[in-house]
């Protein structure tokens, strides 16, 4: 007689104990769910800022912060060829057109260049006033990174007169242009603190790019390299030599070259 | 990041299809002998002689993701679903979240790294995963799979083949998840004995002798002597697209394998160097020029872009060399990442 009543206790024990167990089960499912739908929300939100990011950086550079690639923190040294492209005579420019049109003009004028540069496997790293800093090199391998820069240069050229074409045509005065080209060891990765970062490259190379984009002003011509840079590209450009110019920071008169053009007999092989 | 299936930007396939044939035969139709065969091979399952079966799958997907290849992502994508993968595994390795196991991980990290290069994947990728638990063989074979993914990928993007949809579908119905149950089988890899009769000899054969000794190390064997002996590009164009790929990744066994070759072809080895050194045009021929400016792209590319560059080529160069030009490329970024993971 005393067995049924235990087996009833055993039995309810057993109902209670499946129950707790279940409810703990659903709420565990219930919470799975919620963080399920919290994880998926915030994958898309970091979907969404790294492609606002990526406006702002090279998307090769937005992938490897992403993926917190220890190189870039860390910083490599790295061979690079440097590009600087500054506007001649902005500033005046900007300040007799409405600034609606300023923006638009200089917009404009960013889309055709950097077109030009990543077209030649280059990556524009910094906008400064109507100036563009691009590296050749920095976020992946590149043997050919002070052959493309040059050729980048004369991309730009021809994209720089069909957009002088097009400004013709809504009245609005031409630009030019003035570039800057060097090549050498780097220091390339992320500097800045934890609220604002930027990847740049830092070293010499980058000051003697920015002075030789200035000597197209003091030289004439549009397109300077150094005499560093011409050694290496072989016989593919016509250039001319200019006289040795003084650089701030620089002991010796520094040897630049003017490019024109393409050779004639290449010009049909390499697309600029 | 990766991107995922329905961010990747397609065009539309580089080839039109011949009126009255249907796409797949009238695209094999086209290929060149040992291109045909090759592509053909990639629809058979794998076999599989040292690695876990589940890791080969995952590792080809994961490199399939990370190229981008919008045909062999999706497809990959099905057949891992029919193979029993749920969705929530799947997402887990295209977004790399919650990979508890510790060589599942490491698995789908040395896959990415290889299929990316960028930075250079090195031997000690490939020792991590021993230390992690597989035999030095069975590593050897996932390296295999991530370069044969690697080819896949690429011939695949630059031809734009469409999206196998019908396939992509399937696991997605009751009906299709039960058809799937029988097609299953034509998808599963199976374990097999490594090759009886492979003897590696030819040209890369030591690139070659990093896949290991399994079937696709014997597949890429025959696919690069296949390869090296068709009649239509030039060797020494062929050999170019090599160097100038090999040079990029800085695959220097790769190089030096393309050079040795440029030199029994006429091309003493200081002159490659200097060619490989500026590219410049006035060192090679017209056929060259446009072969090397367009391989340049295959390394790192964004398929829509590099879709666009394949037409250009195929409207300077003519079909038949364009769809060889297509292939070698495919296969000398596959022998050089490679070769990679023997520096």
């Amino acid at each position: 007689m005393s067995t049924v009543p235990a087996l009833l206790g055993l039995l309810a024990a057993g109902l209670l104990g499946c129950g707790v167990l279940g409810a703990a089960v659903l709420r565990l499912r219930s919470e799975r769910r919620v963080l399920g739908r919290r994880l998926e929300q915030s994958a898309r939100e970091l979907d969404r800022l790294q492609r606002s990011f990526a406006r702002f950086a090279p998307a090769e550079l937005v992938e490897r912060i992403a993926a917190e690639d220890p190189q870039l923190s860390g910083g490599e040294r790295r061979e690079v060829t440097v590009l600087f492209a500054d506007l001649r005579d902005f500033t005046q420019l900007s300040e007799r057109l409405d600034p609606a049109a300023v923006l638009d003009m200089l917009n404009g004028y960013f889309l055709a260049m950097t077109a030009a540069i990543q077209s030649h496997h280059g990556h524009v790293t910094r906008l400064m006033g109507d100036g563009i800093m691009s590296v050749f090199g920095a976020l992946e391998r590149n043997p050919w990174h002070v052959q493309d820069a040059v050729e980048a240069a004369l991309a730009m050229r021809e994209s720089l007169a069909r957009y002088n074409e097009s400004l013709r045509q809504r009245g609005l005065p031409e630009l030019a242009f003035g570039v800057g080209i060097h090549c050498g060891a780097v220091i390339a990765g992320l500097v800045g603190s934890r609220s604002m970062q930027e990847f740049t490259v830092l070293g010499d190379v980058v000051n003697v790019a920015s002075r030789v984009e200035a000597l197209t002003r003091r030289l004439g011509g549009d397109i300077l390299v150094t005499d560093d840079v011409r050694s290496v590209l072989g016989d593919r450009f016509l250039m001319t030599a200019m006289p040795p110019a003084d650089i701030k920071g620089k002991s010796r008169p520094l040897l630049t070259w003017a490019v024109r053009a393409l050779q004639p007999r290449m010009a049909s092989l390499v697309q600029v | 990041m990766a991107k995922l299936l329905h961010e990747i930007e397609w065009s539309e396939p580089l080839l039109t299809p011949r009126p009255n044939a249907s796409p797949e035969a009238d695209l094999t139709e086209r290929l060149s002998p040992w291109l045909r065969k090759a592509v053909g091979s990639l629809a058979d399952p794998d076999q599989v002689s040292h690695a876990p079966l589940h890791l080969m799958g995952i590792s080809y997907f994961v490199a399939s993701q990370e190229n981008a290849c919008r045909y062999c992502y999706g497809m990959a994508r099905a057949i891992m679903k029919i193979a029993g993968f749920k969705e929530k595994q799947i997402q887990d390795l295209e977004n790399e979240a919650s990979l508890a196991d510790g060589l599942t991980r490491q698995v789908v990290e040395f896959a990415r790294k290889l299929a990316r290069s960028n930075p250079s994947p090195a031997r000690r990728d490939q020792e991590a995963l021993v230390a992690a638990g597989l035999s030095e063989e069975a590593a050897c074979e996932i390296a295999a799979n991530v370069v044969k993914a690697c080819f896949a990928n690429r011939v695949s993007t630059f031809l734009a083949l469409p999206p196998d949809e019908a396939l992509e579908r399937l696991p997605e119905s009751l009906f299709g998840r039960i058809r799937g149950l029988f097609l299953g089988r034509k998808f599963r890899a199976r374990h097999v004995p490594p090759p009886a009769g492979f003897s590696n000899e030819g040209p890369c054969a030591r690139t070659i002798a990093a896949a290991g000794r399994n079937p696709i190390a014997a597949w890429l064997r025959e696919l690069t002597d296949g390869w090296f002996n068709s009649p239509l590009l030039p060797r020494r164009s062929r050999l170019l697209i090599l160097a100038v790929i090999a040079r990029q990744l800085g695959s220097q066994l790769c190089e030096q394998e393309a050079s040795d070759g440029l030199a029994r072809e006429g091309l003493p080895a200081q002159d490659t160097q200097a060619l490989l050194a500026t590219l410049s045009p006035a060192s090679m021929t017209d056929l060259e020029n446009r072969l090397v400016r367009w391989t340049r792209e295959t390394v790192w590319y964004e398929p829509r872009a590099i879709q666009d560059s394949t037409r250009l080529l195929l409207a300077e160069v003519g079909e038949q060399r364009a769809l060889e030009a297509l292939g070698s490329a495919a296969l000398c970024n596959t022998l050089a990442r490679l070769a990679l993971v023997l520096q």
